[in-house]
């Protein structure tokens, strides 16, 4: 008992200090994710290609093919059309704002209609000859062959009705015909569903972001926390062990202290509980109709994660044979488990088999615990193979301890 | 009287303690010497009750204390070599998982093992913050809380400055003279002044060794 109470009290002793590398850690990783994602959006921003506009193009039936271009899901993330007067494009691709301009000639589309294509013409710089000046070239010959062929069809067809004589209610066909186009392909988002990727076929994706969130910072504290309890001396150890204070009793003291450890800072978080029930549960769908005592619910019903996690993490440090390499093990082991069990990306992006093995992985069984929670459904498999899991991990650290404390 | 008899082990294919018996009074200090790596750490670890042995007996007043694992944790106290203490407690702390209750820590800081050791001056200090000396001091004093019969010592000394080594024997020669046993290792030729028989281990055999004084024959004979 006075072993379990001393490492209770290093553990308050260490908690500032370790709730604070916590905060900074998850404020890094935060930060480097954020910065990560700020970096590509803004790479993607500059690969897209920018090309201008110039000439006639007040036409409806060009507009239209420029709106598609800008709605089709093969071009817009590609590529983007600004109308421009050819002074201003000049100007723009001797700034390199734009990688160039298409002169669109005047009554292009009269032309195409007669039969008369007359050619549009593609705008670059020498010093743009890159890969992606040949990719706006590309897309400057796709330009003409959109608005040509296209339109070249559909009048080809007004022209070999006219000539089989079917000219009643031509006009209203030919309408027809561009209307129906038109609206299988502008507005697409009434084509498809929208999937939710995540791992349950209904849990928000905020509510599984919670989740993550709330599991990664817990993992988080076994790197921070993992020092108390990795032991590259055992001197004491053996010393305890020859008075009658044996592996097992130790490891129970080593054990309750870490999920205390844990307690402590679930406590914290707990604390913070108000501000986000007022600030971000309400766009959390399973919280927004959370009352006070649906909170505490919660509160309770997150409690089987503490034994769980202290398990895992106080197995990882008794692996470990020195500082760094607990750190480091406890590092690659959070960062790998936490991704596995859809921590860091929703876990139906990752093939079936990961996602079975996963369910498996005590992160993975934590991750489908949390989310059963959120959602007021019953635990079946995961809560089974959880308890596996958390009795799984300190009995064998005792075995790691027994044969260590035999050497 | 303190009997050894047969005590061996091996690691693997090397035989650390070959077969190796010998006596002590009780009542005095015994050094055991010895080249780095002779196996003078596994001897006490293994009569410390920290190691296993391969045979042995390991007899205080005809019983065996090997077998006798109660009377093992009463008779015996063991300072190792490392530092048995909790890093990011305090001396007090440390002294409360070994002692009964806070009042016989304050009984032995005023007047007992902990005063000789002078622990009251570092009481509140966190270990991670302590010296080599006050870690050792600690642990001895940690090591007798239950004022044991008979005190192995795996060099008690080392590294430690001529104030914190005369601290030390000071509380060592107490001991003895109070019917305490001692059974050191050392590389001290300091230490060997308070030890009243000397052996030597080599080979995994323990050869009684006497000093003279001539430090040269001393490494001779190692």
């Amino acid at each position: 008992m006075k072993y379990f109470s001393l490492q209770l009290k290093r553990v308050c002793r260490a908690f500032p200090a370790i709730l604070l590398t916590t905060l900074v850690l998850a404020g890094a990783l935060a930060l480097l994710a954020y910065l990560q994602a700020l970096s590509s959006s803004h790479s993607e921003e500059r690969q897209k290609i920018t090309l201008a506009l110039v000439g006639d193009a007040e036409d409806s039936y060009l507009g239209l093919g420029v709106a598609l271009i800008q709605e089709m899901d093969s071009s817009r993330f590609t590529c983007t059309l600004t109308e421009m007067t050819e002074d201003e494009a000049r100007r723009a691709l001797e700034k390199q704002q734009i990688n160039g301009y298409l002169v669109i000639p005047e009554n292009f589309i009269r032309s195409v209609m007669t039969g008369k294509n007359s050619k549009v013409t593609f705008v670059t710089g020498t010093s743009q000859y890159t890969v992606g000046t040949l990719l706006a070239r590309e897309l400057a010959d796709a330009v003409s062959t959109l608005l040509t062929e296209t339109q070249s069809g559909i009048y080809a067809f007004q022209r070999f009705s006219i000539q089989q004589g079917a000219v009643d209610d031509l006009d209203s066909d030919i309408y027809d015909i561009n209307l129906r186009y038109f609206q299988f392909v502008l507005p697409r988002t009434e084509l498809y569903d929208i999937d939710t990727p995540d791992s349950s076929p209904v849990i928000s994706m905020q509510g599984y972001y919670v989740c993550s969130a709330m599991l990664l910072f817990f993992l988080f504290l076994g790197i921070s926390g993992c020092h108390l309890f990795i032991r590259s001396d055992l001197s004491l150890n053996r010393i305890l062990e020859a008075r009658g204070f044996g592996a097992f009793r130790q490891t129970i003291a080593e054990y309750a202290s870490c999920c205390f450890l844990l307690l402590l800072n679930y406590l914290v978080l707990s604390a913070l509980l108000p501000l986000f029930a007022s600030k971000a549960a309400p766009a959390i769908p399973e919280l927004s109709a959370f009352a006070a005592a649906d909170y505490i619910g919660l509160f309770f019903s997150f409690f089987p994660v503490i034994p769980a996690v202290g398990g895992l993490l106080y197995f990882l440090s008794q692996c470990a044979r020195s500082l760094i390499s607990g750190i480091l093990l406890t590092f690659l082991c959070v960062l790998g488990l936490g991704y596995i069990s859809g921590c860091f990306y929703p876990l139906s992006f990752f093939p079936p088999e990961v996602q079975k093995l996963s369910a498996l992985l005590p992160t993975g069984a934590l991750m489908e615990y949390m989310q059963n929670v959120l959602l007021g459904e019953q635990n079946g498999p995961a809560i089974l193979i959880l308890a596996g899991w958390t009795a799984g991990f300190p009995a064998l650290a005792f075995l790691i301890r027994r044969r260590r404390l035999s050497r | 009287m303190i009997e050894i008899q047969s005590l061996s082990k091996h690691f693997g294919r090397k035989q650390i303690l070959d077969d190796i018996s010998f006596q002590v009074r009780e009542g005095t200090c015994t050094g055991i010497l010895g080249e780095n790596g002779c196996g003078k750490s596994t001897l006490l670890s293994i009569l410390a009750g920290t190691l296993s042995r391969d045979r042995g007996t390991f007899s205080c007043q005809g019983v065996d204390l090997f077998t006798d694992r109660r009377r093992h944790a009463s008779c015996v106290g063991y300072v190792p070599q490392g530092t048995p203490l909790i890093e990011e407690l305090s001396a007090l702390d440390n002294l409360r998982l070994w002692y009964p209750g806070r009042r016989e820590i304050e009984q032995e800081l005023e007047n007992g093992i902990l005063a000789i050791l002078g622990i009251s001056d570092f009481l509140k200090v966190p270990v991670s913050h302590m010296s080599g000396g006050m870690k050792k001091r600690l642990s001895i004093g940690c090591a007798v809380a239950h004022h044991p019969r008979i005190l192995l010592l795996d060099e008690p000394s080392a590294a430690l400055d001529f104030i914190c080594k005369e601290r030390i024997a000071n509380y060592l020669r107490q001991f003895t003279a109070q019917g305490g046993t001692v059974l050191l290792t050392t590389h001290d030729i300091q230490e060997l002044s308070l030890c009243g028989s000397l052996f030597i281990l080599k080979q995994g055999r323990l050869i009684p060794y006497e000093y003279d004084g001539n430090y040269h024959r001393l490494v001779g004979q190692l």
